[in-house]
């Protein structure tokens, strides 16, 4: 029964949001490609980061990759085939980065990809100010936003389903062998640095497409904003909101903290990094390991109790 | 030009250096990977900038109140942050990770709160700003007076941590935080005492820095970021380390920016850094740990 | 006797220490040898240089005719050699089970979904643990930790077995469980080599020992002699008793 409803739900759901630009207005259109956006970038980044509890911060790196790729070449490259281009870009900075990173860990890790960030948008700016002569660029694509909205559901479908898949393959087993003891995954003939890398590239490309896909909302861009690190915090937090160890757990970070950020920033735009700031100690201190954990125990406590009580008031 | 370049090197360089002792003492005793250092630093800056102009008090006074409220304030952060979170951590690593994400939430906090009383304007005020001849090149007064000051904090610190016998049990901490205890000492309250320095230090930085940068309530990053990666160029913990590792940042900073591209500065302190991480992570100095 | 396990001036230096001094033996097919000595020998350090946990510093070990020392661990384990740990080392988040598949799903036997379910509940079976195959592996006992252990490392089907003094920490009852166990499995055909400290089960187990003290091998030969050669007698006792 529940083999046959859940992919029915699932299809539902993914239908259902692909009718929405047809009854949305345009401002509930760009909600969703924001939304839809976040999503993606969380579910891809719990991909890589939850089994593996690496804390990447380069999310913004790739995003921006992908969004500064459509900017340079959007008028040398057809549409279809500039996407495929900034994730082969993506692709091949994820093998590059994740051959010498992966042996970093903890807190060198988290600091590195932050570094990474920076370190990018700084070439990029000093490449376009000194070699391309702007700091900004105009991007002229006849894409709507009903596409662009289009184009990430799509993305988004096709990230969940692959962390579904991995969750149920061997290489989701493999992952949570080497999150538990990497020592122990070795021994059982896993190859560590293997998994990882090709963890970290699916996940970086996923998150480079994101990028690309939303680059044309913009119009213009430079690169503060394609390299924002805002972005990569928001898609940590969600992650870790939902749980990044679930599959259903960075959609269910995303969606609530996209709203509620969107919403902050249109009514306390002064107030925003204070509450962003909060929201994530709040999370630390109470929710470590996401929403989804936090109600299964409590749901396992609850009942363990109340049948364990029922006998006690029979005798 | 070249000892021009040399100077204001070293005067970065030595703020880099103060800057990032408070960070090392954190991270290599408290085991705290504080992110919303930069951010204490920036609020140093600001009330240095807010006593002068607003109560005429000249920085070197103001650092009075300023390390004093530092010290406070790491003190504070850490008995109602990071304990908790002390407590509640299996390892090493999971305290790493719950840290680093608890003072992210800190450093967004401080900085939310900077710009809602400061703006996101460039701050910055005029304090001895008298030109002053050295080895036949001039310098601003107060670039010198932060490298004094620089130079007087770092070697008092050093000397507070070597010569007493509770500067050596703040190292002992460091240096094998399981088997401090048997020796008679209490690491919680070792480990809020270098969270609480460090902060101090963060504090008196922040005044350096005021005296002759200009800053902004988001600027805190890049002071994070430029301290850790003079903290782990230095080795985590290592003063001497840091001290070292602080001048060299500093110098080639300066020495990028007169002779290469100064748009490129920001670019090679993280190329640096990101061939530190890759090269040596236990620091240009240290031995890797087994 | 044909040689499967041949280590040949094996060495492990940790900075100035020198954990493990130019060590050679042997260990045949179908063979259950002990490894002994006193604490700090350096019988772990070997174990762990075999599974390619430490990579050594000199000297090689070949298992059969190909050369596995300086390999990772995982490809050691594919070419056939599986072990326990000292300390038993679970995954606590996965269930029971599914510790068994993690080694039979990446070993030597690729077995996955329900052909390695059942292996594994087969695997459980043999050491006593299928009826706890759906818990998690982090509420067992320590006893169980172990069993589940044996059972990942058997489930690889490895030609050689390493065990870390797996009967280590055991009860009377428990202990005589667990040399059952190991006699079992030496009689379907796996080399053992253990490192062990309860000698009841090194003379019911091992027909040969190989004795180390401070990083070198001092005896080498059946159980009976190795263990009444004067030098290990020393090693363990001190030259009073001997």
């Amino acid at each position: 029964m529940i083999r046959l409803l859940s992919p029915a739900i699932f299809l539902a759901v993914v239908a259902a949001l692909a009718y929405v630009p047809f009854v949305a207005d345009s401002y509930g259109v760009t909600l969703g490609i924001g939304m839809l956006g976040y999503v993606t970038l969380a579910t891809a980044w719990a991909l890589f980061s939850g089994p593996t509890r690496y804390v990447s911060l380069a999310t913004v790196a790739f995003f921006g990759i992908g969004a500064y790729t459509v900017a340079v070449f959007s008028e040398t490259i057809p549409y279809p085939l500039l996407l495929v281009t900034a994730g082969a870009i993506g692709l091949g900075v994820a093998v590059v980065v994740g051959f010498s990173t992966l042996r970093l860990a903890g807190v060198y890790f988290v600091i590195f990809t932050f570094g990474l960030a920076e370190l990018i948008r700084q070439l990029v700016t000093w490449y376009e100010v000194n070699m391309a002569g702007t700091l900004g660029r105009y991007i002229f694509l006849p894409v709507t936003p009903e596409g662009i909205y289009w184009q990430l559901l799509a993305l988004a479908t096709i990230t969940f389903l692959i962390s579904w898949w991995i969750g149920r393959s061997r290489i989701g087993l493999a992952l949570k062998v080497i999150g538990d003891d990497e020592v122990v995954a070795a021994h059982c003939g896993i190859d560590i640095a293997r998994v990882k890398l090709a963890l970290f590239a699916i996940s970086s490309v996923i998150i480079t497409l994101v990028g690309a896909i939303q680059a044309p909302r913009w119009t213009y861009v430079e690169p503060v904003i394609a390299f924002n690190p805002t972005i990569s915090f928001l898609t940590l937090i969600m992650a870790l909101l939902g749980g990044a160890n679930r599959l259903m757990g960075p959609i269910l970070g995303a969606v609530p903290l996209f709203l509620l950020f969107e919403w902050l920033s249109a009514n306390f735009p002064n107030h925003y990094s204070i509450i962003l700031g909060l929201v994530f100690i709040a999370i630390v201190f109470v929710l470590p390991r996401g929403v989804l954990a936090f109600a299964e125990e409590n749901w396992k406590r609850w009942r363990r109790t109340t049948p364990e009580n029922l006998p006690a008031v029979a005798e | 030009m070249l000892v021009a370049a040399l100077l204001s090197g070293l005067v970065l360089g030595g703020t880099y250096a103060l800057v990032a002792m408070g960070l090392t003492l954190q991270y290599g005793i408290s085991r705290i990977m504080n992110l919303a250092y930069g951010e204490m630093i920036i609020a140093a800056a600001f009330l240095a900038y807010v006593m002068f102009s607003g109560l005429g008090l000249n920085p070197v006074a103001g650092l009075l109140i300023a390390v004093p409220a530092g010290f406070a304030l790491g003190y504070a952060v850490y008995g109602v942050m990071m304990s908790p979170l002390v407590k509640r951590a299996r390892d090493k690593a999971s305290l790493e990770i719950d840290s680093i994400l608890a003072t992210f939430g800190l450093l967004f906090v401080m900085q939310g709160v900077m710009l809602v009383a400061f703006g996101a304007n460039f701050t910055s005020y005029s304090y001895l700003n008298d030109p002053v001849t050295i080895f036949g090149t001039t310098l601003a007064a107060n670039r010198v007076l932060a490298l004094v000051m620089a130079v007087v904090f770092g070697g008092g610190l050093y000397l507070l941590l070597t010569r007493t016998l509770w500067g050596t049990a703040l190292r002992a901490v460091a240096v094998n935080p399981a088997a401090a205890p048997l020796v008679g000492i209490d690491v919680n309250r070792a480990a809020r005492l270098a969270f609480a320095i460090g902060g101090g230090l963060a504090a008196a930085g922040g005044v350096v820095i005021s005296m002759y940068q200009t800053f902004t309530a988001t600027t805190g990053v890049v002071f994070t970021m430029k301290a850790l990666i003079v903290v782990i160029m230095g080795g985590v913990g290592n003063l001497i380390g840091a001290l070292s590792a602080g001048l060299i940042l500093g110098l080639v900073e300066t020495f990028v920016a007169t002779y290469v591209d100064p748009g490129l500065t920001l670019a090679a302190t993280y190329g640096i850094f990101l061939a530190v991480l890759l090269w040596r992570p236990a620091g240009l100095f240290g031995r890797v740990a087994r | 006797m044909s040689e499967l396990l041949t280590i040949n001036g094996l060495t492990k230096r940790f900075g100035g220490l020198t954990a493990v001094n130019a060590v050679s033996f042997s260990v045949a097919q179908g063979e259950v040898v002990g490894l002994l000595g006193p604490n700090g020998s350096g019988k772990t350090t070997v174990m762990n240089m075999i599974s390619g946990h430490l990579p050594p510093t000199g000297g090689t070990i070949a298992l059969g005719d190909q050369m596995i020392s300086g390999l990772a661990p995982n490809r050691i384990a594919l070419k056939g050699i599986g072990r326990t740990f000292q300390l038993v080392r679970g995954l606590p988040s996965l269930t029971v089970a599914e510790n068994v598949i993690a080694s039979l799903a990446f070993g030597r036997r690729k077995l996955w979904g329900e052909a390695a379910r059942k292996e594994a509940l087969q695997r459980l079976d043999e050491v006593g643990l299928a009826h706890r195959a759906d818990q998690s592996a982090q509420d067992l006992t320590y006893i169980d930790q172990k069993r589940m252990e044996l059972a990942r490392a058997l489930a690889a089907e490895p030609e050689v077995l390493l065990l870390d003094e797996w009967l280590a920490g055991l009860n009377p009852t428990e202990l005589k469980t667990g040399i059952e166990l190991i006699r079992s499995i030496q009689t379907r055909g796996v080399t053992v080599l253990m490192v062990e400290h309860v000698m009841d089960a090194i003379r019911a187990l091992c027909g040969r020992c190989v004795v180390m003290n401070a990083g070198r091998k001092i005896a080498d030969g059946p159980t009976a002699t190795a263990l009444s050669d004067r030098e290990v007698i020393t090693a363990y006792l001190g030259d009073v008793h001997a």
